[in-house]
């Protein structure tokens, strides 16, 4: 009995602990597309150069991404590429900008973007959906939709 | 002097009428939106109700479901909310089955719910296979539907769920 109090004690502290140094990590924000814009583009700088410490705080634990070929990825596999970018210098892509449209807690940001020119990426739709908890926004899901040619 | 007055008049008659229907309509909708929790069952019973109204052509429950800049996107682009309304129409009257759509997968994080699907091809092959969400937002004691995306999954995927 006295370790089973003493586990949920020491599982309370650590998830304080945890959600104390997300705040921090995550910063000061607001349920605003202000913050979601600044969300978007440390979430895009944090994937280019291995930031995971702020994907582990930013993606939810069921977070899964659709990419534009119909591969679903988990908060674990986008974690893992991000985890080989450490170290790299990969210049921050310039994105159009994309569409915030807040209900309440809800966010969806939506982009419609061009064809890459060296052809490594097609014409797509994408999607990042967010969700205002614990004072941060966190990405519950994303997906990607290449435009079809007819 | 008197022209000032008749607008001055008509700009609150307007603004009362206003506030007078803006809840009516708003008590109407939790009406034909039925009582919803922000859980996955009620997540649930909205996508089913959903695919009952846009098949059977109920535009009163997509009108009300939908949110005003709700959104669609496809491969072969987008459709607003006022494009699912007048396909729903057309299907009034219908009596099409509801097709079984199963490993429909429910997140909910506070306000903010997700649906999202695995869809297979069909055995015919005229539908590629694709997967689908639809985003929710609780808002006013019911989930209103904000956003939706579909994207066809590439053949050699297509066992990927």
């Amino acid at each position: 009995m006295k370790a089973c109090v003493v586990a949920v004690l020491f599982c309370s502290l650590a998830l304080a602990a945890f959600a104390q140094d997300c705040r921090r990590v995550l910063g000061q924000q607001s349920a605003d597309a202000a913050s979601i814009k600044r969300v978007e583009r440390a979430w895009t700088e944090a994937f280019l150069h291995g930031g995971t410490d702020y994907l582990q705080c930013l993606l939810t634990q069921d977070y899964v991404s659709v990419s534009a070929k119909g591969v679903p990825h988990d908060r674990s596999a986008i974690i893992g590429f991000a985890e080989k970018n450490k170290g790299k210098d990969t210049p921050m892509p310039s994105l159009p900008d994309p569409t915030i449209q807040i209900y309440g807690n809800t966010a969806v940001v939506q982009s419609d973007s061009p064809a890459a020119p060296d052809g490594k990426y097609p014409a797509m739709y994408s999607s990042d959906i967010f969700a205002f908890q614990d004072g941060a926004w966190h990405a519950v899901y994303s997906q990607h939709t290449a435009k079809s040619n007819d | 002097m008197a022209s000032k007055s008749l607008s001055a008049d008509f700009m609150r008659i307007a603004i009362f009428l206003c506030l007078v229907a803006f809840p009516g309509f708003a008590q109407d909708c939790h009406s034909v939106l039925g009582r919803q929790a922000a859980d996955t069952a009620s997540l649930q019973q909205v996508e089913e109700r959903w695919n009952d109204a846009f098949l059977h052509g109920h535009a009163d429950y997509l009108e009300c479901l939908l949110a005003a800049d709700y959104l669609s996107v496809s491969p072969k682009g987008t459709h607003d909310r006022i494009w699912e309304l007048d396909h729903a129409r057309k299907n009034q009257g219908s009596t099409a089955p509801i097709p079984e759509t199963p490993g429909m997968i429910f997140e909910v994080h506070g306000n903010t719910g997700v649906m999202r699907l695995f869809k297979p091809a069909s055995p015919d092959g005229k539908q590629p296979a694709q997967y689908m969400a639809d985003i929710f937002a609780f808002q006013e004691g019911a989930w209103r539907a904000v956003y939706s995306q579909h994207t066809l999954v590439e053949a050699e995927n297509n066992s990927a769920k």
